[in-house]
């Protein structure tokens, strides 16, 4: 069953980043309220839902706007490295592992190391992590490992510069 | 818990729920279980709200899970409760139950 345009659109308006994860739970409702009650009654729950989940998607939008200009959506662009990034640097993962020669072949699975901060914001420093898939530029990358918690590594990374072979 | 740091009413609802549903709970099951438990109507829009206010207290992680590879297949941001969530969650509802006022059968004043 499909959500009735006007509401979906709404609600693709107002919620912002989040827009694809509030559709796709409003989604998998509906067709579970269609199951249940009917076409009818499960389109005047998606339109209630619509209605009372504006404002605060709304409010959530314009509250994170600010935090997300002061921090730039990460790309997978912005963290492309060769295979020597950790032995140049100097770099022993903090958890899990480095990237490898084997994570840079040809058909080998899109793989990325989390910042120590980055894990700490996110994943609350669970090692858990590592294993788990994190979408950049809409495609999956599996995380190896995390990086210590050091300034420096940013610091040696502008040093150096790091490449980034993008084929 | 340091003043700024108490949490509302519907808070509480989204952390107790996110501790019932565990690896379980994203938004559409934070919305259920609030809705079956409580007997009130959630949006599911206040839920995201409210989980990303959590985030930002450091009391939610989130994790993306990709979809699964099933037609209608759908991706989804599960939340956890982090262990300071779990913390919170606890003063909370002890300090809670210490202000309410119950006699030695368990029942109210």
């Amino acid at each position: 069953m499909t959500p009735p345009r006007l509401a979906r659109w709404l609600v693709r308006l107002a919620a912002g980043e989040d827009r694809t994860f509030v559709l796709s739970d409003l989604e998998e409702e509906l067709a579970r309220q269609a199951g249940g009650r009917g076409d009818r009654a499960a389109r005047r729950w998606y339109w209630r839902q619509t209605v009372t989940s504006l404002v605060p998607l709304a409010l959530l939008r314009v509250r994170t706007v600010p935090r997300a200009a002061r921090v730039p959506l990460l790309t997978a662009d912005d963290w492309c490295v060769g295979p020597t990034f950790d032995a140049v640097l100097g770099i022993v993962p903090a958890a899990g592992r480095a990237f490898g020669e084997g994570d840079f072949k040809p058909g080998s699975g899109h793989v990325v190391m989390l910042t120590h901060r980055f894990g700490q914001r996110v994943f609350g420093g669970d090692p858990a992590a590592i294993g788990q898939s994190l979408r950049l530029d809409d495609r999956p990358f599996e995380i190896v490992g995390v990086l210590p918690d050091v300034d420096a590594v940013a610091q040696r990374a502008r040093e150096y510069g790091v490449s980034c072979d993008r084929a | 818990m340091p003043k700024g740091r108490y949490m509302g009413e519907f808070e509480l609802y989204v952390m107790a729920a996110l501790a019932n549903l565990g690896d379980y709970a994203y938004g559409m099951t934070v919305r259920r279980e609030i809705e079956a438990r409580a007997g009130r109507h959630v949006a599911i829009g206040a839920v995201y709200a409210t989980l990303n206010r959590l985030e930002e207290k450091g009391l939610v992680r989130f994790t993306l899970r990709d979809p699964l590879p099933v037609p209608g297949g759908r991706a989804r941001k599960h939340a956890r409760l982090t262990p300071a969530g779990h913390r919170a969650l606890e003063h909370s509802t002890r300090m809670l139950a210490r202000m309410l006022p119950i006699d030695s059968a368990g029942g109210r004043r």
